[in-house]
């Protein structure tokens, strides 16, 4: 998409993004959203107003370059502790509903 | 004096002197976050149990003597975004509210290490996203100089517990002036740290490049000690500072003066908006750090208008990919009355995550998605360039900057909630700090209509030390810090 | 119409680290650990848990892009690709996208049938477009309406090796695949152990009209884990999307499983639709900024690779191109060779000859890695040495080596045992021709007639009545000079 143009939210876009970013977003969510990111998009255009085509975006925040540990084994942490949070286990597994993949 | 009235410096003289023991000193806090903060709501956990125990090994320490730190024996509260093992961590989301963590947050294990006591959690906007504290999944917490406003966020539960002596000190957490503005609508010292100084093991992320924990408490010099034990390197951080840490209380009992400093004051920051009594209060404040040996010179920083849509587009971008692993899955919040694991995730994410945060991760997935990226992400980023610049150039004329933390003191609660980027907006003094990575100091500096003004102190990367110093020969100086909200008596 | 395929493979191949690739969890054998035993906050996606890179695995990938002659970038980034899947515990997976460790290799690999496009069979050099590193996830099991997570293998260090469409036939997809499986296993980096799952590919298949060099739209075909999947998979994906050109029809731009079971690819539409990955650099992980001097240091240490030792054993070792290709197709066969070669007072030739006969039959049949051979080369070469000085016959050698395979034991003590040693004495061998002559008046005919190949039947039936003891040479010589006193 060319920065200058602006982008036209419509609910089929917003049910899109939700589908994508797996969120079930009620019809009234859906259309409290399209005024809203319109606005918000339409606000955040002023950047175009800056020219950054020679600019080197900013990207990672650390003052930090290769950051690295040695390969050494460290202790884990016993099943049963990561289990104790699991919506559902057993023997030692975590459980969910039976992912499906079509043969 | 009532122990919660007393300055973490002067608790820990009673300690020392068992005028005091740590677990007196415990159950007087946790009688009154029992008593008064039904009305204020700062806390979403109390570890009421586990702080007594943790008490009496303090008194334990203290009695022999042995590994003693300012800090030893003094409660606390930390901000619900830092992991604390055993103990729910919730980050005010009802995706979150059964979690408990099974490993510490780096700065919470660091602050076990000195002794100090955690008396519980604080409420904040869900995953920090916010300015009031309204977007908490769980209830608004109050601002202790007026319950009818906010008191800022996304840590306000953090700054009212300070504000209101339901925690000598906090620890909160600031991706785009999360600590600061709350600090300054409630009126207490709330320190953003440079971006590394502080470990992330452990904090609950909203964006991984903004993230920052940093302690609020009545002054620069209490902020000063706990500064001291929560920051350094941290090998599972591979984002933290190498640099060591410095004796920052140490100096500042040192300090008497500013000479030699010069003091940025950009010209953007002081603009139409901006409350009128909160410039004048801002402007004595310069004045009076002038009168320390300090002087101020004007600055610009060119691009600050644009700091709202980068800071945004950035956050969500990273929020949304941070917040995936909210899945039903592993932990947490777990829609299973479905019939398949796609709705598993669906239904899970839409009960669990309040309208703010759905919002976001809705923005930031577009703003990632193919075709979008370049005109939204990639801009902002380069724009971020630009914004780091003019600090880096105002930087070579100044050693800090002064500057309003918010355009207004805290609004009242359901004000701004309806409409998203007014809230955005709000956040116009605080994001540009974050998008730099530099360290800056929310210090009070007067009362507007019964609401603390807060005066912003900038400086460069790891300058924690020198805005202390500002902070602290400030605050010696007046008495906005030492003033107490209506409820303190109650 | 005819049509020929365009081929591209990714491969996911796990580093041989001790512990994980962003954390210190121990990595371990995922078929028989316990579920969820290496485990931690990072690994599982606790929030707040952050990846430190492991510098071990680091160095591996360096080892890889360097033997395949890649561009080794001494600054890459770490990103994240966002996608829901239990498997994969924070929701996105850490790679590394559009700035990869080493980019710009290739390969050299050799098909013995002819590529249908480029006519000749032999060498072709494939270009490798990336390699880069990432992160292993979960696995998952199903049974019942349930699936069962378990995360001991999520973190695991791999190596992504992805190449150029530069393959043409699946008899190319099979010698390449094998052939970086080999370079891994010479560098020690990967077990090559294809059953565990250590080596994982994916083909993209396009087909077009033959001489055409437009691209078609391409299928992607995932989970192809053995050298016969990959085979039968892009042989039948080419085949399905022939038909459809010939039909008329139009290729789907899909992603596809492939049924061991069946040998037919099949579309996993119901698994992952919308292919938006959303790729941005992982703000958690610094850049790599790699030393000149450390890149330098590794390539130092490389070990001589497949490319390399086959033409040192064709100049070398004077052997025929397909035979030094077979010695140098596992390190440890070549290195063995070698080992054998030294002990030995035959010709390089004549150990060649013995390892790519009679010996890589046994370690087939045996079903016997090559990294695992019972046999030392001291023995083996003691045996070769005995058939080449005429103390056995060759016949009785491969006796002998076949003892040596399922009992053990040294050569001199089974030829001893089992009495094989070769008699040259001319005496008693003349016996047995006489009687052989004797009692096979009619084949003399026929050899006196001008059928001189019934002196091949002949020599045959002088082993069998010696037990493959007589000395050919000597036997052979007697016969011709008996069959000729007959002429007279
Ligand atoms: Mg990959
Ligand atoms: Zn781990």
């Amino acid at each position: 998409m060319s920065q200058k143009e602006e982008v036209k939210v419509d609910e089929e876009l917003v049910r899109e993004i939700a589908s994508l970013a797996r969120l079930d977003l009620t019809d009234e969510e859906t259309r409290t959203f399209v005024p809203q990111f319109q606005d918000i998009l339409k606000y955040f255009s002023i950047l175009n107003e800056l020219d950054t085509e020679n600019i080197p975006p900013a990207y990672l925040s650390s003052a930090n370059k290769s950051v690295t540990r040695a390969d050494k084994v460290e202790e884990s942490v016993p099943t049963q502790e990561f289990l104790a949070n699991a919506p559902q286990a057993k023997d030692g597994y975590v459980v969910i509903p039976r992912v499906l993949i079509e043969q | 004096m009532e122990p919660y009235e007393l300055s973490v410096q002067q608790t820990h003289e009673l300690l020392v002197n068992r005028e005091i023991s740590a677990e007196e000193l415990m159950r007087a806090y946790l009688e009154r976050i029992q008593r008064l903060d039904p009305k204020v709501k700062s806390y979403v956990t109390v570890t009421e149990e586990n702080a007594i125990e943790q008490a009496r090994d303090a008194d334990q320490r203290i009695k022999m003597g042995e590994g003693l730190t300012p800090l030893t024996g003094i409660p606390y509260a930390a901000k619900d975004s830092l992991s604390t093992r055993g103990i729910p961590t919730t980050c005010s989301s009802k995706i979150l509210e059964n979690y408990k963590p099974f490993y510490d947050c780096t700065a919470i294990r660091k602050l076990k290490s000195t002794g100090a006591v955690l008396l519980g959690k604080n409420n904040m906007d869900e995953f920090g996203m916010g300015s009031s504290t309204e977007n908490s999944g769980f209830f608004t917490t109050r601002n202790p100089w007026n319950f009818d406003h906010v008191p800022g966020g996304s840590s306000g539960g953090s700054a009212a517990a300070v504000a209101a002596g339901l925690a000598p000190f906090t620890l909160g957490e600031d991706t785009g002036g999360s600590v600061r503005h709350p600090a300054s609508f409630c009126g207490v010292t709330g320190l953003k740290t440079t971006y590394g100084r502080v470990s992330r093991y452990g904090l609950l992320p909203l964006v991984s490049s903004f993230d920052t924990i940093g302690p609020m408490a009545r002054s620069a010099y209490d902020v000063a000690l706990v500064l001291e034990a929560i920051a350094g390197h941290d090998p599972k951080d591979s984002t933290s500072r190498i640099e060591s840490i410095q004796p920052y209380s140490e100096i500042l009992r040192k300090t008497e003066n500013l000479r030699g400093l010069r003091i940025g004051i950009p010209k953007e920051y002081f603009v139409e908006g901006l409350d009128a009594e909160m410039e004048a209060a801002l402007r004595a404040a310069i004045r009076q750090i002038e009168s320390l040996g300090a002087r101020a010179v004007e600055v610009s920083l060119p691009h600050t208008q644009y700091a709202i849509p980068v800071y945004y587009l950035i956050l969500f971008a990273e929020a949304s990919s941070n917040l995936a692993k909210y899945d039903g899955v592993r932990f947490g919040l777990s829609e299973r009355n479905v019939d398949s694991l796609l709705d598993v995730y669906l239904k899970t994410r839409e009960m669990g995550f309040g309208a703010e945060t759905k919002r976001r991760i809705m923005l930031g997935t577009f703003a990632l998605s193919a075709g979008y990226y370049d005109a939204y992400y990639l801009k902002a980023q380069k724009v971020r360039t630009l914004i780091r610049r003019d600090f880096e150039k105002a930087f070579e004329t100044c050693d800090a900057l002064i500057t309003p933390v918010a355009p207004t003191t805290a609004f009242r609660i359901g004000e701004k909630i309806s409409n998203p980027l007014d809230m955005y907006l709000a956040d116009v003094f605080v994001v540009a700090v974050n998008l730099a990575g530099i360290p800056a100091l929310s210090v009070p500096c007067g009362i507007s209509n019964g609401l603390p003004i807060g005066m912003q102190i900038m400086g460069p990367h790891l300058s924690e030390e020198m805005l202390l110093r500002i902070g602290y020969t400030y605050q010696s100086q007046t008495d906005w810090h030492t003033k107490h909200p209506p409820c303190w008596n109650d | 119409m005819k049509y020929e395929p365009v081929i591209g493979l990714e491969v996911h191949a796990e580093l041989l680290t001790k512990s994980k690739m962003f954390c210190g969890c121990e990595v371990v054998d995922s078929i028989t650990a316990k579920p969820n035993r290496t485990i931690c906050p990072t690994c599982t996606g606790q929030p707040g848990a952050l990846p430190v890179l492991n510098r071990k695995a680091v160095e591996l990938a360096v080892r890889v892009g360097l033997a395949l002659e890649c561009e080794i970038h001494t600054e890459s980034i770490f990103a994240r690709k966002n996608y829901f899947y239990p498997d994969l515990p924070k929701g996105y997976q850490i790679s590394q996208y559009d700035q990869p460790l080493a980019t710009d290799g290739k390969i050299r690999i050799e098909t013995e049938v002819s590529p249908r496009r480029h006519g000749d069979a032999g060498p072709k050099d494939v270009r490798i477009r990336r390699v880069h590193l990432e992160e292993d996830t979960g696995k998952l099991s199903h049974a019942d309406g349930y699936s069962f997570i378990d995360y001991n293998r999520s973190g695991v260090p791999l190596l992504e090796i992805v190449t150029e469409p530069d393959l043409s036939s699946p008899e190319e997809v099979k010698a390449y695949a094998s052939k970086l499986r080999a370079i891994l296993r010479y560098l020690d980096v990967n077990s090559g152990d294809m059953e565990k799952g250590v080596i994982r590919f994916e083909a993209n298949v396009s087909v077009r009209a033959a001489g055409s060099d437009q691209f078609n739209t391409r299928t992607e075909i995932k989970n192809l884990n053995s050298f016969r999947a990959l085979t039968l998979g892009t042989e039948y994906e080419i085949k399905r999307q022939s038909e459809i050109y010939e039909r008329g029809g139009t290729v789907e731009q899909e992603t596809l499983g492939f049924n061991d079971a069946t040998g037919k690819t099949y579309s996993q539409r119901g698994k992952e639709s919308a292919h938006d990955y959303r790729y941005f650099p992982e703000p958690d992980i610094p850049p790599l900024v790699l030393e000149q001097s450390w890149i330098d240091s590794i390539r130092a240490s490389l070990p001589e690779l497949p490319e390399a030792k086959t033409s040192r054993f064709i100049e070398q070792y004077e052997l025929k191109p397909q035979e030094a290709r077979l010695l140098t197709s596992e390190k440890a066969l070549a290195d063995y060779f070698e080992g054998v070669v030294s002990k030995s007072k035959s010709p390089a030739k004549t150990v060649s000859s013995w390892i790519a006969g009679e010996f890589m039959r046994y370690l087939n049949d045996l079903s016997i890695d090559v990294t695992n051979i019972p046999l030392p080369a001291e023995d083996f070469a003691k045996l070769i040495d005995m058939v080449t000085d005429k103390t056995i016959s060759g016949n009785s050698g491969k006796v002998v080596l076949g003892e040596m395979f399922r009992n053990g034991g040294k050569a001199e003590e089974i030829v001893k045992a089992k009495n094989l040693a070769q008699v040259s004495d001319a005496g008693f061998i003349q016996e047995t021709v006489a009687k052989i002559l004797n009692d096979n008046p009619k084949e003399v005919e026929q050899y006196l007639a001008g059928k001189e190949s019934i002196l091949q039947w002949l020599m045959g039936q002088v082993a069998r009545a010696t037990k493959g003891k007589a000395d050919p040479t000597v036997a052979r010589e007697l016969l011709v000079k008996s069959l000729e006193a007959k002429r007279k």
